[in-house]
Formats: structure tokens, C-alpha cells, sequence
């Protein structure tokens, strides 16, 4: 599986929508093991087209803005948003499943629940993407 | 002294209702105000000690920090105009400064950065310039949701579009949607209505005419396609234009240029077509009234858009978004609708979609200008559309505020005209004004004697 992750001074970008650098890892899910790790521009312009021409299957990002969400969904990319943290960290929390990856969860997220315990592990196994809804107020 | 209190400071930044934020020299947040918390949708207790990037999440976090910026050159930053995505993944657009944070004895101690939300801003410049994204387009329903799922990946390609999709549904918003989320949307976007015009002038109009190629043509004048080029073209109604000019527009699309009107030489264009229509335009082949190779041409994305009625669900959020914008356009304090209208909104047939279910509102905001929308505020042709019972729709309803409607329709019928609104209710102008003061009916927005004075 490769799992990208929009990266900026170690970290995980603060917004993927002005991203200009993913780092590509190549991940072994079944035994829990990261083969290797790129880094490639990012095509502002055309970030779903980016990612699919480098073959990813997950994107993890900190923010991102729901029609790029939308465009990612589209071609096929899951999307893991709400992500904060180093990248290397928060791959190896990705493998070890939904509960240790939420503790880098940005601070606010709605998609990620606040407290430990406070739900089941089904429902927070997935972040649910972002309602779709022309992001009016 | 206050600042030395730390309490009475977060009081007087709470009284603040800009956003305020500080940081260490580790970017780590030390105070974060209570209207930062309502921009931003993060806590206060989820926000101190957290990375401002992670937190604040705007536009220009990576290229361009301003609170770096100031920390490198000593210099504040005021009002620079940036986005943040909030917690609930809304992108919010927002002006920031920024000023450095010095200990009493002059040391840097970090750096404190003041924020303004300019939603209500935005949005109302948007509606000036026509400026409109997916973000425009309001729907949570499953229909509009695959509307939403398709534009980006539609807006990336130069593939034409045809846009399906019945009158007040929005084809244009979409088409300007595809046009922004483009490549092409530094470029201009232009939208012609193909079936509004006899077919001499839309050929003038679509590629232009030269000096003396008709009567009172003296200058060249180029046509919407040079108009358009490196950006969109919108060509509305395309199911109603003549065989010829159907003809016409497939040359363009096939060869990539234009003859104007009286011109030999032909000149190349490079414009994206976004068709759209409310007919069925694969039954018009069949029937022979569209050429197939047209259609195959303009055919190659198809945005289908559902009518209201198929996406009821979305009638709240439309309702609510409506109410924000004509708050803000005639600077009213309209808090929502009674459970009553919502129902009757929901039921009701709504045959021009959504620009109808806009004009409702627009109708209900001329007599109601503050609190709730309620029932004798909406035209009586929505309530019987409908179809609830007689009781409910005019429950609270007095003989006063059933004429206050009754005139408010007229009215609006005639763009605000009070001698043609007079003379549909049979009614002398005079006794119309006096009416108009004594049940406190506001005039349209561009009443007739106004326009007329302009």
C-alpha cells in the first residue's frame, strides 16, 4: 500500500491544498512494516492527479478543504484527515491501527473523538470524511 | 497593573471580538481568545500548548508565516488577507497582523498574531463579481453530493461539459464552479443564453463581426468566443439554437476557430465549452431536432442536476443560506423560519427549484423584518403547493397580514411597479400607498419609480 503525507519542515503540512511536497511511503500491512519513503512536488493545480499518477492509495493530511477532499475520494484515494505530527510517527501509528493514529489528531477535529473510551473503537476505526455540503456557515 | 494579572488580560482579550493568539519562540500557543475559539472551531484548552500551524491551519503556515516574517524583520504585519481551514473543515477567510511579543526587559518572547473573520465579506464580494466554487453550491443530499464528487476531476480535464438540468436548478452556478476550480479560472468566464436571441445575432454575438460586415456595424466588435479566450464559454440553452448554428458552433469545436461576421480569415480560439440545457438532448437527436455529431461533441462530461424535488433534504440548508444572504444584503436581523413555513418549504412543489425557493424568501424578507419568517409571510401560492390543510396555513394568520401578502405579490409580480400592482388589485395607486403604510409592506428591493428616477 502507499500511503502519502503533504510534509513541511519534518512535519505534516498544515493545509494539503497549498502542500508542496508528499512524502510516499511504501507500506507492508501485513507485516506492519515501511519499505521505503520518497518525497515528490506536489502540482497545486491538480493534487488529485498528482497523487494518482504516483500510484497512492491513502492520502494523511492535516487540513483539507472539502472539494479537494471531494477530487481525492474521486480518483479512487482514501483520505485520512485531521493529522498532525511527524510523518515517520504517524506511519508507524497508521499500521498500529485507529487508536494509536488518533493521538496525533489535530487539536479540534471533529472527525477524530476528543477523549479515549469515550466511544467504541468501531466507530472511531475511521475518521468519516467531510460532509460535501458547499462548506456554507 | 492589568497585563501583570493574567486573568484580567484573558478578560479584556475574551472583550475582543477579533482573534488573538500568542506563541512562544517554540511556535507552541500560550494564549488563545475566546473569538479565535469561535473562528477557528478549537478549544482554548485543546489550543495552548499546541503548534500554531496546527491549530491556526491557514494558506500561508508553510510559504509564507507572517509571524515569522515579523520575528525576522522586526516588523508587524497588518490585515494581510489569507484562508484558514477551522476545525469543521470549512475554509474561512480571514485578514491577520501580527506584532512581537517582548518580556519587560526587552527580550523576545514570542509573537502574537490578531485575526478578522471575513466570511460575510467574501461572500457578499462573490455575489458582486460572480465569483463561485463548489463551496457555493449548497446540498448534502446524496444527488448533489455526486455533483460535488464529479466537478473537481471535470474541472481539471478540457473536456467540454454538458450540463443537464432543469430551470433554477443552478446550471450556471455549476458552470462557474467548473470555470474557478479550472486551470483556466485566471481567464474570463462568459456565459450566453443561445436561446434568447434569433440566430443573426447570436452568430454575431458568439464570434464577432467586422467594420461594415452589416448595416450600422462601423467597428469591429469581437464575439464572446474571442471574448472568452484562454478561459470558458458558457452556451445556455444550446438544445434550442437552429440547425444552422448548430452547425455553426460544431465547426468551432472541431477546428478550434472562429469567423467573425464579414471577416475571411479565420481566427483560432482557445476556449473551454461548457454547453447546457433543459431538454433531453439525446431524445432531440433521435427526433432529429440536434445533429448527433454536436452532441457527441459537448457530450463528453454530463453534469446531471436534480431538481428540488429530488433533493428535499437540502431545502434546510438553502433556506438557512438564503436567509444569510438577504440579511446581509438588506441589513435585516432574520433569525430563521417558524416550524410551520419549514414544513409547508418542504412540502411545497417548487417547479423553478431553488431560484424559486430564493424568490420565497426574498418575497417572506419584504414583510418580515426581524425574528422568525412565519406563515403569512410567504406567497399563498407556495402555501397551497403544499397541499397541507386550510387550518394550518392560516393558523395566526389575521385579515390584515392575508392582505399584506396579497399586496407584497402584486407588488412583486410588477418588479415593485405600484400604478400596475394598483391596477391588478383594482385598487386606486393612492389607496395602494395607503395600504403600503398601513400594513407596513416594504418595497422591493428595485421598486419601479426608483429605476424609472435612475
Amino acid at each position: 500500500m502507499r500511503i502519502a503525507m503533504p510534509v513541511w519542515q519534518d512535519l505534516v503540512s498544515p493545509v494539503f491544498d497549498v502542500a508542496r511536497t508528499v512524502l510516499v511511503a511504501d507500506v507492508d500491512t501485513v507485516n506492519g512494516r515501511t519499505r521505503a519513503f520518497e518525497s515528490h512536488a506536489v502540482d497545486p493545480a491538480r493534487p488529485a492527479t498528482t497523487l494518482q499518477n504516483l500510484g497512492v492509495d491513502v492520502l494523511i493530511c492535516s487540513a483539507i478543504s472539502p472539494p479537494v477532499e471531494a477530487a481525492l475520494w474521486m480518483v479512487g484515494i482514501e483520505v485520512v484527515p485531521d493529522i498532525c505530527g511527524r510523518p515517520e510517527e504517524i506511519v508507524a501509528a497508521f499500521l498500529g491501527g485507529a487508536e494509536m493514529l488518533r493521538r496525533y489528531r489535530s487539536p479540534g477535529s471533529r472527525r477524530w473523538h476528543s477523549r479515549p473510551g469515550d466511544r467504541r473503537d468501531k466507530e472511531v476505526a475511521e475518521p468519516t470524511p467531510a460532509p460535501v455540503d458547499g462548506g456554507r456557515r | 497593573m492589568v497585563h501583570d494579572d493574567p486573568l484580567a488580560a484573558q478578560v479584556i482579550l475574551d472583550s475582543v471580538a477579533d482573534g488573538v493568539f500568542t506563541v512562544d519562540r517554540q511556535w507552541r500557543i500560550t494564549s488563545f481568545n475566546r473569538a479565535a475559539e469561535r473562528i477557528t472551531g478549537v478549544s482554548r484548552g485543546e489550543a495552548i500548548g499546541a503548534r500554531c500551524c496546527d491549530v491556526f491551519r491557514a494558506s500561508i503556515c508553510e510559504s509564507e508565516c507572517a509571524l515569522r516574517q515579523t520575528l525576522r524583520s522586526n516588523r508587524p504585519i497588518v490585515n494581510k488577507a489569507v484562508y484558514i481551514i477551522d476545525a469543521a473543515d470549512r475554509k474561512i477567510p480571514i485578514s491577520i497582523s501580527t506584532a512581537i511579543l517582548r518580556s519587560a526587559d526587552g527580550e523576545i518572547i514570542g509573537g502574537v498574531e490578531t485575526f478578522r473573520d471575513l466570511s460575510l465579506v467574501e461572500d457578499l464580494r462573490r455575489e458582486l463579481e460572480g465569483r463561485y466554487t463548489c463551496a457555493d453550491i449548497i446540498g448534502r443530499s446524496p444527488a448533489m453530493r455526486s455533483v460535488f464528487e464529479l466537478l473537481p476531476a471535470v474541472a481539471e480535464s478540457d473536456s467540454s461539459v454538458l450540463i443537464h438540468g432543469a430551470s433554477g436548478t443552478g446550471k450556471e452556478l455549476v458552470a462557474r464552479a467548473i470555470h474557478n476550480l479550472s486551470p483556466r479560472k485566471r481567464r474570463r468566464f462568459v456565459a450566453i443564453n443561445c436561446g434568447a436571441l434569433p440566430d443573426t445575432l447570436l452568430e454575431s454575438e458568439l464570434f464577432g463581426h467586422r467594420a461594415g460586415a452589416f448595416t450600422d456595424a462601423r467597428k469591429d466588435k469581437p464575439g464572446r468566443f474571442a471574448v472568452a479566450d484562454g478561459g470558458t464559454i458558457l452556451l445556455d440553452e444550446i438544445g434550442d439554437v437552429s440547425p444552422a448554428m448548430q452547425m455553426r458552433l460544431l465547426r468551432v469545436l472541431q477546428e478550434r476557430q472562429i469567423e467573425p461576421l464579414g471577416s475571411v480569415d479565420p481566427v483560432p480560439v482557445d476556449v473551454r465549452v461548457i454547453a447546457a440545457t433543459h431538454r433531453d438532448l439525446a431524445e432531440l437527436v433521435r427526433d432529429g431536432g440536434f445533429r448527433e455529431d454536436l452532441y457527441y461533441r459537448i457530450n463528453v462530461f454530463r453534469v446531471e442536476l436534480p431538481p428540488l424535488r429530488d433533493r428535499r433534504e437540502d431545502i434546510p440548508l438553502l433556506v438557512d443560506h438564503f436567509i444569510a444572504r438577504f440579511n446581509a444584503l438588506q441589513s435585516k436581523d432574520v433569525s430563521g423560519v417558524s416550524d410551520e413555513v419549514m414544513q409547508v418549504l418542504m412540502r411545497a412543489e417548487f417547479k423553478g427549484n431553488a431560484r424559486e425557493l430564493e424568490n420565497t424568501i426574498e418575497h417572506a424578507f419584504v414583510l418580515c423584518r426581524s425574528g422568525l419568517i412565519e406563515l403569512r409571510h410567504l406567497p399563498l401560492e407556495i402555501v397551497e403547493s403544499s397541499g397541507l390543510a386550510p387550518d394550518i396555513t392560516l393558523r395566526g394568520a389575521s385579515l390584515s397580514s392575508l392582505e399584506a401578502v396579497h399586496v407584497a405579490d402584486a407588488l412583486r409580480r410588477h418588479q415593485g411597479n405600484r400604478t400596475a400592482a394598483a391596477a391588478e388589485l383594482g385598487i386606486h395607486p393612492t389607496t395602494l400607498r395607503r395600504k403600503l403604510k398601513r400594513l407596513e409592506v416594504e418595497l422591493p428591493p428595485g421598486d419601479g419609480r426608483s429605476r424609472r428616477r435612475r
